[in-house]
């Protein structure tokens, strides 16, 4: 019996030596990019540091910035510290770590004196670019600073006042392009003329030129993709585009899916025939897909690469869906345009 | 019948090693390949089907052992007879007892090193807070524990170890979860050693051994620190219990004080455990008489936390005497109180323990086997209870469930098995 009691122990060794493998692993750390940045922070200014504030906004980059940094980490939006509003779309957070990363960044700046005085200039905000992903419009708040981190500039009260109410009205009408409006001037990539230029990679997308969803431009795109699964069909316009100079690329989107498992808009910008070099970038968000309108503004920064396309010589501007599943999907495009 | 059992059980548990062995060579990406090695995986995956019900099954039979304890407390267990005095213990055994201490400790300190020794970054997602804070104590100095923390005692400790080791702040949070599981080990040894000897070694090796244990190293090491004060503060109550040495009683008043400012849900716990065991003594009134003259001294000084707190409200200060609420949800913000987690009725945090099921499995004996008969009995039936209810509450249930005594259980149920066997 002695030895049983000695194999029930090896046994109960190695169901946690398994247990210890699988879960005694690291937080979710964020991207090397990220990492880098929040250590070029500390390099420059030092661990814990009372005069700067670093932001964040997803709860593994908080944790990751609290160990790498210290000091006052404010996890949530930009806006909403530069005005110093309490975000009640954090403290109200759906997700449970999303709000106590929220209350205990806010708990920590209150200690410290800090949200009364953040107009006072006595505090360097910096966001670390490859964590906090600004978007166009809190971009206008932003200046580089270095090692792909950004600085809050100087602004007046009025401006910042007016920069949060397009922010905030941008995300309740889920049309931060129509916000950006004011801030950006857009060109359309092609003028309703030549949208019947339009065409698809496959027989399963069909495209068509159709009345605009908006007020904005006078016609749009309609896409029908019954995609398989594994596999992106696009809808595609060739030209010839030099975006070198360009920042952002914009649309409105109203879309509807029939699917299950993952799929997301992509958006490529193709520089060589054949997909033998190119840009793009997935929109994950399934809430794209609602069948409302959406104003979507997409930083040219933040798209992936494939063998070294060139930015000044675009010849292909295309928009797909990936499925994993397969699936069928309706959309329309309308207003395609680039800012710099 | 006895041999075949036995020779089943044999044959099972060596399928069984072999198996989850060959699991465990396979995740650290050494895959263990010949003709009939597919045998044990296989029937660790058909064993392992049971996983899913295995948190239903346990919490039945948990809470069915404890209700079948308490209802036939008047029969007298077998482990009360098992009991065996001092004298009698000779140098061998004695010796014997260490050894297999020593082993619990070394498997403990491995188990707990061998993920750090995997990974470069720091592990689980509280290490990281931690970090920060004892950074941060670093330039703020040693008051900032008491000022915006409510286990600041905990805090100096783990401050003042960084700076003895002379380690980086990153470092030392890889060994110290290692010192942390070893102590844990050690002080369930030498709890039970005060009251089932025989038992000693089994516990300490299956607190060694258990999901608890590994699940705590990860990041909860205000748990880990508490868990520890928690049973050396009751095997000195059981010893303070027989001899009533006023030394004794001085340990027990810092004891209180420190398991307060260390972790005040631990504190609550003790008090509560105690306080029931000794009310339903024989001789109840004057047993609690003396449980409170030990317990006072901590009540008190939580009383002074309470009116610093209640003197100067946060932002001025964040630390105990003002954080009861967070165990309920609540914390206070610039724009006033908010609720940010609702309780519900929650078994996930049971489940996480049946990873490792034989701990658990031998729990549920070791509560079939010992009945609250006497004071340690009434001590440990009251800790599993309150504990297990605490555990189904999604607020309260990872901490909880991390101190249901399942290791001590489990070794007296493993002791009681060779005994009768």
């Amino acid at each position: 019996m002695l030895a049983i009691a000695i194999m029930v122990i090896i046994v109960s060794a190695e169901f946690s030596a398994q247990f210890q493998v699988d879960f005694a692993v690291p937080w979710s750390p964020p991207s090397q990019a990220g990492l880098s940045e929040l250590a070029w922070i500390r390099d420059h200014f030092g661990f814990d540091n009372p005069s700067v504030i670093i932001v964040v906004r997803d709860p593994s980059s908080y944790l990751w910035a609290l160990a790498y940094n210290g000091g006052l980490i404010y996890f949530g939006n930009l806006l909403y510290l530069l005005s110093n509003r309490t975000d009640y779309s954090m403290l109200n957070n759906s997700d449970p770590q999303v709000r106590s990363d929220y209350i205990g960044s806010i708990q920590r700046l209150w200690t410290y004196g800090v949200l009364k005085k953040i107009d006072s200039g006595n505090y360097l905000i910096l966001l670390p670019s490859a964590l906090y992903n600004p978007d166009v419009l809190e971009v206008q708040a932003l200046a580089a600073y270095g090692g792909g981190v950004l600085s809050v500039r100087q602004m007046t009260n009025v401006s910042l006042q007016k920069l949060f109410a397009a922010w905030t009205l941008a995300r309740s009408t889920n049309d931060i392009l129509g916000a950006a409006r004011s801030y950006l001037a857009f060109n359309p990539i092609a003028y309703c003329i030549t949208y019947s230029n339009w065409a698809s990679t496959s027989s399963r997308t069909t495209v068509g030129v159709a009345q605009n969803f908006t007020n904005v431009f006078p016609c749009s795109l309609h896409v029908t993709a019954m995609a398989v699964k594994d596999l992106a069909d696009y809808a595609f316009l060739n030209g010839t585009w030099n975006l070198k100079n360009e920042s952002y690329i914009g649309f409105y989107f109203k879309g509807t899916a029939d699917s299950t498992g993952t799929f997301f808009l992509t958006v490529l910008l193709g520089g060589a025939p054949n997909y033998t070099s190119y840009y793009y970038y997935d929109v994950i968000d399934k809430s794209l897909w609602d069948g409302k309108i959406h104003g979507l503004v997409l930083q040219l920064s933040f798209f992936q690469s494939r063998d070294s396309p060139d930015l000044s010589s675009i010849s292909s501007v295309q928009f797909g869906v990936y499925s994993v599943e397969g699936g069928v999907f309706d959309y329309s495009l309308e207003y395609v345009v680039v800012a710099s | 019948m006895k041999w075949f059992l036995l020779t089943l059980a044999a044959v099972v548990l060596s399928l069984e090693i072999v198996g989850v062995a060959e699991g465990v060579s396979s995740s650290l990406g050494y895959p263990v390949s010949g003709s009939y090695v597919s045998i044990p995986s296989q029937f660790v995956a058909v064993t392992s089907l049971a996983l899913p019900i295995l948190p239903y099954l346990s919490l039945s039979m948990f809470a069915g052992a404890l209700l079948f304890g308490v209802i036939s407390s008047t029969k007298a267990g077998p482990v009360d007879e098992a009991r065996t005095p001092d004298v009698y213990q000779g140098f061998s055994r004695k010796s014997r007892d260490y050894l297999v201490l020593t082993a619990a400790v070394a498997i403990a300190a491995f188990l707990v090193w061998l993920p750090r020794s995997l990974q470069s970054l720091p592990i689980g997602g509280d290490t990281l807070f931690y970090i920060s804070a004892i950074d941060t104590m670093n330039r703020e100095g040693p008051l900032w524990a008491l000022l915006y923390t409510d286990r600041p005692f905990f805090y100096l400790i783990i401050y003042g170890l960084q700076n003895l080791s002379g380690l980086s702040t990153v470092d030392f949070f890889r060994i110290l979860p290692i010192i942390l599981a070893a102590s844990t080990t050690a002080s369930v040894w030498f709890f039970v050693n005060l009251f089932y000897k025989e038992a000693a070694g089994y516990a300490s090796l299956l607190m060694a051994t258990s999901t608890s244990l590994m699940r705590t190293s990860i990041d909860l090491y205000a748990s880990f620190f508490a868990a520890i004060l928690l049973f050396l503060t009751l095997g000195i109550y059981l010893r303070y219990r027989q001899e009533m040495r006023a030394r004794q009683r001085s340990l027990l008043w810092v004891m209180f004080v420190v398991i307060l400012m260390s972790y005040w849900f631990v504190w609550a716990l003790i008090l509560v455990v105690l306080g029931l065991a000794e009310a339903l003594s024989k001789e109840g009134a004057i047993r609690i008489k003396a449980f409170l003259a030990v317990a006072l001294p901590s009540a008190g000084v939580l009383g002074l936390f309470v009116a610093v707190a209640l003197m100067r409200p946060p932002p001025l200060y964040w630390g105990l005497g003002f954080s009861f609420a967070l165990y309920l949800g609540k914390a206070i913000t610039p724009v006033g109180p908010v609720t940010y987690t609702s309780a519900s009725l929650d078994l996930s945090d049971l489940g996480l323990l049946q990873y490792n099921p034989v701990v658990p499995i031998f729990a549920v004996i070791g509560l079939f086997f010992y009945r609250p008969r006497n004071f340690e009995g009434r001590m440990i039936y009251i800790w599993s209870s309150i504990m297990l209810a605490f555990s189904l509450i999604s607020t309260t249930g990872l901490h909880a469930a991390l101190l249901i005594p399942l290791p001590v259980l489990a070794g007296m149920g493993l002791r009681k098995m060779v005994e009768a066997l």
